[in-house]
């Protein structure tokens, strides 16, 4: 059982580093078309993981263009974030004695920043709504951010039942 | 907290160092440590048994109820 246990975190851990290199690697190329889209916007448009219709907005006027672009990178680099965070959540997650502060104040930390997500994505995917040639899936990459506000809320619930646990670890090492 | 463990002056009376106290009641040093500093959060009644039948005393001698201010 316990052996089961390491092998599936060290598969997890595998797996989030290879999340947060592609979120990472979204972000990056996000962020560089979005400079590029300045100089040439037909370059800009073929990039990788980057949507044509980001630069329709530029019709808009520049500064729309500029909010929603900052907005869409900042929900790619959040959503990098949280894989990165749960990296460093992993790597201290110890077995023996699961309940540590430090861990508990990491998932509050993801919690926080999930939330951060699906504000972002809210308001981002709120200001589209109104425009119906617009594909919000394909925008923002949140097709419903409120799923962030669920995946907060369990992820904060576990947080405060991990803060009980260290008391109650806490308890069991003081009793003689 | 207002539970003050008298363990010391109970091994101070009957002349018990701490290294055959933990010997004698099967207690590591750092958990009798704890004990003894009044780090200790809980106390199994085995260990308070045992501490007793080492010391010779009762477990009022060892424990003492003083109100906070």
């Amino acid at each position: 059982m316990k052996t089961t246990t390491s092998t599936i975190l060290t598969v997890l851990k595998i797996l989030t580093w290879i999340v947060f290199i592609g979120l990472s690697i979204k972000c990056g190329s996000q962020i560089i078309a979005f400079i590029i889209g300045f100089i040439n916007p037909d370059y800009a448009q073929n990039m990788y993981e980057v949507n044509g219709d980001w630069f329709k907005i530029k019709e808009q006027g520049i500064w729309v263009y500029i909010c929603v672009m900052s907005a869409i990178i900042a929900i790619s680099a959040f959503k990098a974030n949280i894989w990165f965070m749960l990296i460093g959540l992993l790597s201290r997650l110890n077995l023996e004695s699961p309940f540590s502060m430090d861990v508990a104040k990491r998932l509050e930390g993801i919690a926080y920043q999930l939330l951060v997500v699906w504000l972002a994505g809210s308001i981002v995917n709120s200001y589209f709504e109104r425009y119906e040639n617009y594909d919000l899936d394909t925008f923002t990459g949140i097709d419903s951010a409120n799923e962030f506000l669920f995946v907060a809320g369990v992820v904060y619930v576990i947080s405060q039942i991990f803060k009980r646990g260290i008391e109650m670890q806490e308890e069991n090492e003081l009793t003689v | 907290m207002p539970i003050i463990v008298n363990l010391d002056v109970m091994m101070a009376k009957r002349k018990m160092s701490l290294n055959e106290l933990s010997e004698k009641v099967d207690i590591t040093l750092s958990n009798l440590s704890v004990l003894k500093t009044g780090k200790a959060k809980a106390v199994r009644f085995s260990t308070l048994e045992a501490i007793c039948k080492a010391l010779d005393c009762q477990p009022g001698d060892i424990l003492e109820f003083v109100e906070d201010d």
